[in-house]
């Protein structure tokens, strides 16, 4: 399908060298989106241990379960190698 | 900031005059650019605003801008620098970019999904001062979630711009996307 740009409103057909340079920057986009959703998961990892950073200072007994919950959280990147695998990550459960 | 229309050639702000310059909508799902030339893009203004309503047509993408100079696009590895925060992500700061992304990544072409951004670009046309841009978007990612991103990029070189191009990471502008140009006087 050609592609266009749309110049002050007007339509204009891509070049050929215009495709293939645009082709070449949405290969390095799309190559990148593991990156960008392993980088996504572990923001959102790193927050949700330092919710629980305070339980677990010199002076605080960590529980059990907090201690599988926060070791879950660390290995939750294992294994990952595809953004369909980020996807679908399943947090665990913050203990009460 | 309340907007009152006060002419046929544009918009009074309270205490800044806005004018539109172009409004562009597009009619399908071919357009892969959508740019403001010279014609817009002239030393009349030097800083502008922009409103941008716009949807992917592929899933999970960024919009991006770049500027002309001369009429020829400024697409050098080192031509842009960028710092941006975004809403569940790492932030952003890299001095050597191709481009300035202005949305977050992961905006989302199902139903309903789109980004609404604000661009202030100052110093456009300015020889001497570098050429900035300010952003602030949201959006409706691809999972369906609110995304945010807010953040100011500039120009890494001393020369009047006399163009705009948007563009998405990967992929076209789905119809009913929607970019409004508007000059400041200063």
């Amino acid at each position: 399908m050609p592609r266009y740009k749309l110049v002050n409103g007007i339509k204009i057909q891509f070049t050929a060298e215009e495709i293939t340079a645009r082709q070449a920057e949405e290969t390095a986009w799309n190559n990148g989106a593991f990156d960008r959703a392993m980088s996504e998961l572990r923001v959102k990892r790193n927050r949700l241990l330092a919710e629980t950073d305070h339980l677990a200072l010199s002076d605080q007994t960590l529980s059990s379960d907090m201690t599988t919950y926060r070791q879950s959280l660390r290995d939750i990147t294992n294994g990952l190698t595809t953004v369909a695998d980020v996807e679908a990550v399943v947090f665990p459960t913050k203990p009460a | 900031m309340a907007l009152i229309k006060t002419s046929a050639q544009g918009l009074t702000a309270d205490a800044t005059n806005l004018v539109l310059l172009n409004t562009v909508t597009t009619t399908d799902a071919t357009v892969s650019d959508i740019d403001f030339d010279s014609t817009y893009i002239t030393s009349t203004y030097v800083n502008y605003i922009v409103y941008i309503n716009v949807k992917p047509v592929t899933d999970g993408t960024n919009l991006r801008v770049r500027f002309f100079v001369g009429g020829t696009i400024k697409d050098g590895s080192s031509d842009y620098g960028v710092g941006a925060l975004t809403e569940g992500a790492a932030s952003l700061n890299d001095n050597d970019l191709d481009y300035i992304p202005i949305s977050s990544s992961n905006i989302g072409n199902g139903n309903g999904e789109s980004v609404f951004i604000k661009l202030e670009l100052g110093n456009l046309t300015s020889s001497t001062f570098s050429s900035g841009a300010l952003f602030n978007n949201t959006s409706l990612g691809s999972t369906h979630l609110h995304t945010m991103r807010f953040g100011s990029g500039i120009a890494n070189y001393q020369e009047a711009n006399d163009g705009i191009r948007f563009y998405w990471g990967t992929g076209n502008f789905a119809s009913g996307s929607t970019i409004s140009l508007y000059g400041v006087k200063s």
